[in-house]
């Protein structure tokens, strides 16, 4: 036996088949580093969640369906990404509070189909509360599909921590075929922004109704803050997803948070609406710099983006009237913004459509105005 | 600059974990020890061993006392003290935009002052070709009641910086050593962090040491951790490489 050093670096001599070890070990490191950021393929499965004590559903020809951005229970508050705020980290009271608002506020309404955006599943921003299971479990929708669209072990920014947020479509009936299809990252970002950023999708569902048709939920958020053509693209595949279904035969119920005004909006830039403390806007020649997520004429085309849907299916929330105020769905204040406020919301992002002309009691629900900083969008669809 | 910094000590932080090796058994007098990854080791006269990280001390005041209190009934038994004050560390990732680790929320507020102490104790048999160590030890933080929010959640950092919140917590562990010949060595343990109010968490090391000089050794191996964070359960699995160089004064 040679004693060479000390501590953990001790040397003796001896033989024993160490090759295969060797070998083992290479391998388990060459598999060992786990991305911080979970990608994705183009399409996957979703992923399904259910409510433990079900309650039963009774299909008579209609479903009432809504679209809510819940902004991941975050309510009113002054967060630092979109609203003027510096609040970053929730705690599990709050949070829970502010889902209990939406909870209560879901089964006034009682949909049948909802479809869900920014749900956070395991975020440290939300005191990792699994928010999909929570309004499962406290409202009679009995089954969800969800999609991740920012899963990360990690934000390094603004000590975000841990986040996974989503869409989520829940149903009173079963989900049996949910997909999540894959849209195109942002390419105005420098690579490693665009590594921690948002990985949007497009939620497709199958509801299992008991009807002859094969009939689909499918749900969007496409990109708000893109200044390149990025939403263009989203917008677009999410047409194609739809047409795709319609030409199978299926009826579809669709809509989410598409971050896009209506054709013939009376404003495209809230650059000053939404201007925080220190910031400025509009002051170069070219009339820019704009403020990200608060301007739709990025290109040409922006602000008809939503156009073709309107022209091939049927809204919820009827052409004539789209523009109206008591119809717009957003407004990006926090707290400190007086709720008796007549301007309080002042744009319209959020759609419902479906692909057969059975939508009635279209409805923006501006009255929940401090549960988030969408409004839901609700009709009641009858099967023909 | 600042971003690069601040990652560098960060990768020294978890470095230092990762690669930790444990026996009762200190340096000889007038030996010194360091790697990329980890501490500058002294041997100092009166079997006494004092690490610390030289460069992350500017950040996270850092330092660890090993003394040996020779052989019980052919056991090598040894005590060992550290103390470090991360305080100036977590300040320095807690920052908005990028890069910040920590949230800078008014509603969690500042890091307040932390001061961590660590006592073990470290019990060594060595036999013809292996060693095998156990240690028990606890930490304790006076008064620090750190917001859980600023307690990263992640594997590694999550078990040692739980005991900023809760003040206190324990560990135990266990150190198997093989020499397989004169240039490669083989090291394997299992540590345990037993944290008040929560789920322990399981640390396991399996790693190879290649002398390449008798001054410098190359290591390499992979780390798996365990436990339930405040997300649920997690298992990950690390690589491990450093490269560690030895000399006498």
């Amino acid at each position: 036996m040679e004693y060479i050093s000390r501590n953990h670096l001790l040397l003796f001599t001896g033989s024993s088949n160490l090759k295969k070890y060797a070998v083992f070990l290479a391998v388990v490191v060459l598999f060992s580093c786990r991305s911080l950021v979970t990608t994705y393929e183009d399409v996957e499965s979703a992923i399904y969640y259910e409510d433990a004590s079900q309650e039963s559903a009774e299909f008579n020809d209609t479903l009432k369906v809504m679209t809510w951005n819940i902004r991941f229970g975050a309510a009113r508050i002054p967060f630092f990404g979109d609203s003027c705020g510096d609040r970053v980290l929730m705690t599990q009271a709050e949070t829970e509070g502010y889902l209990n608002s939406i909870v209560d506020y879901i089964n006034s309404t009682e949909p049948d189909i909802l479809l869900l955006q920014e749900v956070d599943i395991s975020s440290k921003r939300s005191a990792y509360v699994n928010q999909l299971q929570y309004i499962l479990d406290r409202t009679h929708l009995n089954y969800g599909a969800y999609a991740s669209m920012w899963n990360a072990e990690i934000i390094p920014s603004d000590g975000l921590g841990r986040v996974d947020a989503g869409n989520a479509v829940l149903s009173r009936w079963e989900i049996t075929d949910a997909e999540r299809i894959k849209l195109p990252l942002r390419t105005d970002q420098d690579a490693l922004t665009q590594y921690f950023y948002l990985r949007r999708n497009i939620l497709k569902a199958k509801i299992a109704l008991p009807i002859d048709k094969a009939f689909y939920a499918v749900n969007i958020h496409a990109t708000a803050f893109a200044t390149d053509d990025t939403k263009q693209k989203h917008i677009a595949r999410y047409k194609e997803v739809l047409d795709d279904l319609d030409l199978l035969g299926a009826t579809f119920v669709t809509g989410g948070d598409l971050n896009s005004v209506p054709p013939s909006a009376d404003s495209t830039d809230f650059c000053y609406e939404d201007m925080c403390n220190g910031e400025s806007f509009h002051a170069d020649a070219n009339g820019g710099p704009h403020k990200e997520g608060s301007y739709f004429e990025n290109f040409t085309e922006e602000p008809n983006l939503i156009k073709p849907f309107y022209q091939d299916y049927f809204p919820a929330i009827d052409t004539l009237i789209m523009n109206n105020a008591e119809n717009f769905t957003h407004s990006p204040w926090n707290e400190n913004r007086p709720i008796n406020d007549t301007n309080y919301w002042d744009r319209k992002l959020d759609y419902l459509f479906t692909n057969i002309d059975g939508f009635s009691n279209g409805k923006t629900h501006q009255e929940a105005k401090l549960h988030s900083d969408h409004a839901p969008v609700s009709a009641t669809f009858t099967f023909p | 600059m600042k971003i690069t910094s601040q990652i560098n000590f960060l990768i020294l932080v978890v470095a230092g974990f990762l690669l930790a090796g444990d026996t009762a058994y200190p340096l000889e007098n007038g030996q010194r020890q360091m790697g990329i990854f980890q501490p500058r080791i002294y041997g100092m006269n009166n079997n006494l061993e004092i690490s610390t990280h030289p460069l992350l001390f500017f950040v996270k005041p850092n330092v660890e006392v090993k003394k040996y209190h020779g052989e019980y009934k052919g056991l090598g038994m040894a005590s060992r003290f550290s103390f470090d004050y991360p305080t100036q560390l977590l300040k320095l990732i807690q920052r908005e935009g990028k890069f910040g680790i920590l949230a800078k929320d008014p509603d969690i507020g500042d890091i307040p002052n932390l001061f961590v102490f660590q006592g073990e104790w470290l019990a060594t048999k060595k036999l013809a070709d292996y060693s095998i160590t156990v240690k028990a030890g606890m930490s304790i933080c006076p008064g620090c009641e750190l917001d859980m929010r600023h307690i990263v959640d992640l594997p590694l950092a999550y078990p040692r910086m739980a005991v900023y919140h809760h003040g206190f917590a324990s560990n135990l562990g266990f150190d198997f050593d093989y020499i397989y010949s004169e240039k490669i060595s083989l090291k394997t343990d299992v540590d345990l962090f037993i944290i008040p109010d929560e789920d322990f968490f399981l640390e396991q090391k399996l790693m190879f040491n290649y002398q390449l000089s008798p001054k410098y050794t190359l290591t390499g191996g992979i780390k798996l951790t365990q436990g339930t964070y405040p997300f649920g359960k997690q298992l990950d699995i690390f690589p491990l490489i450093d490269l560690s160089w030895s000399w006498e004064k």
